[in-house]
């Protein structure tokens, strides 16, 4: 058969896409119970590190054990998730599968978005009473470069801070890229995140003054313009949980 | 369409072409070539390893795929079939390394889907696999991944260990030297870093080699 004739042309490119869309299928299929497995992990092992629990090089057991109905060492995480209003609505594996917020921020409407939280029991007894002792929300912002996803990790009434950990930022290294580091995140410790009047206060200042303000890191302005923002806007909206939950008499 | 019966497997010349791309005609330091990568993922150790395997095994594979298909692509298309078949790879070890190495997947996040772009994957299967049985073809991949490879881990190892003070994440600063006001320098965990090094490794080769245009 003539090698440039246009029949075998098409028909040589028509085989060689099929067979490595076959072959890509396959290995897609086969491997995707072990990368869900992954992902998965390692939302969890983000909640923990924002608990403080997650080590590294952890075993992906150990991760899990934490978010089962046993718990591990007498604590639990339990993951659900808020409306826009911060009622607590159902929501199904495939929507709480993603931490992130970007996805639902960008595609979903307000009033349709489940917003994933964990809720943390330190003990048996608290986890049968539904006693939370801690809440982690996830929370993301723009920074100079790129998206800065962190982890907020919030005392049982949604009032002071106790923790806060970046896991994934483009910042510039040793600028914007500082917010990464223990320093920044225990600067946060024990911050209240509203003030007087009410109104959500916690966010960073080059000289900060009284428990709602914390030290911005210099040289690093527009990176700390996005965490302001992102804690104004994810403080607000998880923050209509925490209200509905303390009149609840703290569900 | 094995090799003729007269030629062993590891011939004197087989192995050349596997040994060639290391030193002396090195893809990175000789060619110029996969610069991007080389400055995108050494800024450690590891992913620099793992992203040495990863092309590797992509050159190697394609070179082979394309060798023993060579008389079957049709000219006119020739270019966009190599690409297909290294696309194909890529997304192979990307679909591996997400299943089996995540953090590392994570951590290296595009630029696995970059090495389709790597010119030296392209260059090779262009260069060599399309004129030569699948054998030597495939010698010649695992020659010049190595070649490529080499580049990427010393360059990782210098940066870890001069911007972070680690290597494989191990702390290796002992604590006097920072004592006595050592800082890591950081410079080298930017991609500047790594131009610095490569055009350093370059000198180095051509110190070793003596082949350079006189000027």
């Amino acid at each position: 058969m003539d090698k440039n004739s246009s029949v075998y042309t098409f028909g040589f490119a028509a085989i060689v896409t099929i067979v490595a869309a076959l072959l890509l299928g396959f290995a897609a299929t086969s491997l995707k119970p072990l990368q869900d497995i992954n992902a998965d992990v390692d939302q969890k092992s983000k909640t923990l590190l924002a608990l403080g629990l997650f080590e590294e090089g952890m075993p992906a057991a150990d991760v899990q054990a934490f978010f089962t109905a046993e718990g591990k060492d007498g604590q639990f995480v339990v993951k659900f998730a808020v409306n826009h209003q911060g009622e607590p609505v159902e929501a199904g594996e495939k929507e709480l599968k993603v931490l992130e917020l970007e996805p639902q921020v960008k595609n979903v409407a307000e009033a349709d978005r489940k917003y994933p939280i964990f809720a943390f029991y330190d003990s048996k007894e608290n986890f049968e009473a539904k006693k939370a002792t801690q809440f982690v929300i996830p929370v993301f912002g723009y920074g100079l470069w790129s998206n800065c996803y962190g982890v907020l990790a919030l005392d049982s009434k949604g009032k002071t801070v106790n923790n806060l950990v970046y896991y994934k930022h483009g910042e510039t290294p040793g600028l914007g890229g500082e917010i990464e580091k223990e320093k920044f995140s225990k600067s946060f410790v024990g911050k209240k995140v509203h003030d007087e009047k009410g109104e959500v206060a916690l966010t960073t200042h080059k000289s900060p003054v009284g428990d709602t303000q914390v030290p911005a890191i210099s040289g690093a302005t527009f990176t700390m313009d996005g965490v302001n923002l992102m804690l104004k806007t994810y403080l607000t909206i998880y923050g209509k949980y925490f209200e509905k939950n303390n009149q609840g008499g703290g569900k | 369409m094995t090799a003729e019966p007269k030629e062993p497997l590891f011939s004197k010349k087989n192995m050349k072409l596997m040994k060639d791309p290391l030193i002396d005609n090195n893809p990175v330091a000789v060619q110029v070539l996969g610069i991007c990568s080389a400055l995108a993922v050494t800024a450690q150790l590891k992913p620099s390893v793992i992203m040495a395997v990863s092309v590797t095994v992509v050159i190697m594979f394609s070179n082979l795929i394309i060798s023993m298909l060579r008389n079957f692509i049709p000219n006119s298309i020739r270019i966009i079939v190599e690409l297909t078949i290294i696309a194909t790879l890529v997304i192979l070890v990307d679909q591996i390394l997400k299943a089996y190495a995540f953090e590392m997947s994570k951590q290296l996040s595009v630029f696995v889907g970059l090495i389709i772009t790597n010119c030296i994957v392209m260059g090779r299967a262009e260069a060599f696999a399309m004129g030569n049985k699948p054998w030597p073809s495939m010698l010649d991949g695992i020659g010049s991944g190595f070649g490529y490879g080499i580049i990427i881990i010393i360059v990782g190892a210098i940066r870890e260990v001069t911007g972070a003070g680690t290597i494989w994440g191990k702390e290796i600063i002992p604590d006097f030297l920072i004592n006595l006001g050592y800082v890591n320098n950081g410079l080298m965990v930017l991609p500047p870093g790594a131009f610095v090094i490569i055009g350093l490794l370059v000198w180095l080769q051509r110190e070793i080699t003596k082949k350079y245009e006189a000027h």
